[in-house]
């Protein structure tokens, strides 16, 4: 079975699991809202750490529904443009399977803020830093396939390869923010959302794209312009680093989030970060 | 010499392609074939990336200076909710899922997903949110301020004290996308466990389902 196949229906196992827990989870909602019931409102008796279970019990696992359609991106990609089959096909497959089994019991991380008992955090620790083994493991096949290989850098290689880049930025904040006390220290900052968007958009949308490019040609019976993609690939590299790195020195001074003002300390880093936004916000239509 | 022609086992149900190959008018359809529902929904998950991206932009132009000066802070508030939920359930699922759409039944040499009907419902749900998301903006109250994540403290206050609200818009869309993608989740789920090419079955799957 080809490997894209194999993520996505490991991703899709996922969706089948997880998604009634948050449509249970709205529906719940929709009740305190209407009529007046009270799962969640504190004052009439309700639980609003509950909704959280609810929440994350799913959220977190649709990251791993984002990235592992991606990661088969990855490993369909980087054989082709780099003339090797892919290394530790069977690996491969099977962490994207021990990513769904774990996938399931490291939700709580995302509260480690919310009043969840220390044994519970220490349990969540572990198992969300357990996560990093499937994904390294992957991430070693990939450069293993790539060392030594013909590398033609057509767009769609150049989009993968800045996913990969990005992808292991994420990676390695995501290990910090795994860490009780480093993300006690960073809660509810922009540093999580520099996190989030370096995984979200550095590695799924750059992934996207590339699987795009890669299969145009395929999709559309036609040829992309190499110079145009390649000027799109930039544009996107460089705008989105300069938007998203800045939000991590930016959480560790503590700036939170969600915020419309802010203190004048933090403006400088918000400069870059819009300029950047701006950047490639303005280039991003669909070049192809 | 013998006039050959091969003739299928059994008639397909509908054809795959009806009309000339760039109709363009069965992508605004509800066609069943799978290589025209991904592209419907990569189509329709790039508006809403760029929708989403608008609310993007809209953020960081307030964040460009310290004070809050270009929009308002319900406005604000309002944006980074629905950036969050567009890109999510309206860009990043709609795509892949018309990825997976496009590539799985080709790459398993499958002829179309096990279940065709359900996959075109299930991407037609997505406008449908989608729409009941943005009519949000018409609600008293605007839209849903509580984050993307909408934590009960916040998301149950209903200040504008309606029935219809731009909370309870999001809930909506919110639970419609789960239900869209759990079709099409049972539908690659069954197409990729039952529908491979015979050759596929015992060579390279075998460590997880045994002698399938």
């Amino acid at each position: 079975m080809p490997i894209f196949v194999w993520t996505v229906l490991s991703a899709q196992i996922i969706q089948l699991f997880g998604l009634p827990a948050l449509t249970a989870g709205a529906v719940m909602l929709l009740f305190d809202l209407t009529l007046g019931t009270s799962f969640f409102d504190p004052f009439k008796g309700g639980d609003p750490i509950l909704f959280q279970h609810f929440f994350w019990f799913y959220s977190h696992p649709a990251v791993y529904v984002i990235i592992l359609p991606i990661f088969g991106i990855f490993s369909e990609l980087f054989p082709v443009y780099a003339r090797k089959p892919l290394f530790g096909y069977k690996v491969v497959a099977i962490s994207s399977i021990v990513i769904v089994i774990l996938s399931a019991v490291v939700w709580v991380h995302h509260m480690f803020a919310s009043g969840t008992p220390g044994w519970m955090r220490m349990l969540f620790m572990f198992s969300t830093m357990l996560i990093a083994v499937p994904t390294g493991v992957k991430v070693f096949a990939w450069v293993a396939t790539i060392w030594g290989g013909k590398l033609r850098l057509t767009t769609a290689m150049l989009f993968a390869l800045g996913g990969l880049v990005m992808f292991v930025f994420a990676g390695i904040t995501g290990i910090m923010l795994a860490a009780v006390p480093i993300d006690i220290h960073v809660n509810n900052t922009y540093f999580v959302v520099g996190h989030f968007h370096y995984v979200i958009y550095g590695a799924t949308v750059m992934g996207v794209y590339a699987a795009l490019y890669h299969w145009f040609p395929k999709i559309t019976g036609r040829m992309y312009y190499e110079g145009l993609g390649k000027l799109h690939f930039v544009l996107t590299f460089v705008g989105t680093n300069l938007n998203f790195f800045p939000m991590h020195p930016l959480g560790l001074q503590g700036m939170p989030r969600r915020v419309a003002s802010y203190d004048p300390e933090f403006a400088f880093w918000n400069v870059i970060a819009s300029l950047g936004a701006f950047c490639w916000g303005f280039r991003r239509c669909p070049s192809s | 010499m013998a006039n050959l022609s091969v003739q299928p086992l059994t008639p397909p149900l509908e054809q795959p392609f009806p009309g000339a190959p760039d109709n363009w008018k069965r992508f605004f359809s509800f066609s069943t074939d799978h290589k025209v529902i991904g592209i419907q929904y990569i189509t329709l998950a790039f508006f809403f990336f760029l929708v989403g991206g608008l609310f993007a932009m809209i953020i960081r132009g307030e964040l460009i200076t310290p004070e809050a000066d270009l929009v308002d802070r319900t406005v604000y508030n309002a944006m980074f909710t629905l950036h969050g939920t567009v890109m999510l359930f309206l860009w990043t699922f709609p795509v892949l899922a018309g990825l997976s759409n496009y590539l799985v039944p080709l790459m398993i040499g499958a002829r179309d997903m096990a279940f065709p009907r359900l996959n075109a419902i299930a991407f037609w749900m997505v406008p449908v949110f989608g729409v009941v998301l943005m009519a949000s903006f018409l609600a008293p109250g605007g839209p849903s301020q509580a984050g993307w994540w909408a934590y009960p403290p916040t998301s149950i206050q209903n200040p504008s004290g309606q029935l219809i609200n731009g909370q309870t818009l999001w809930i909506l869309a919110v639970a419609l996308s789960g239900i869209s993608s759990i079709m099409g989740a049972v539908n690659i789920v069954t197409t990729i466990v039952k529908m491979r090419a015979p050759g596929m079955a015992g060579s390279k799957c075998r460590f997880l389902f045994g002698r399938c």
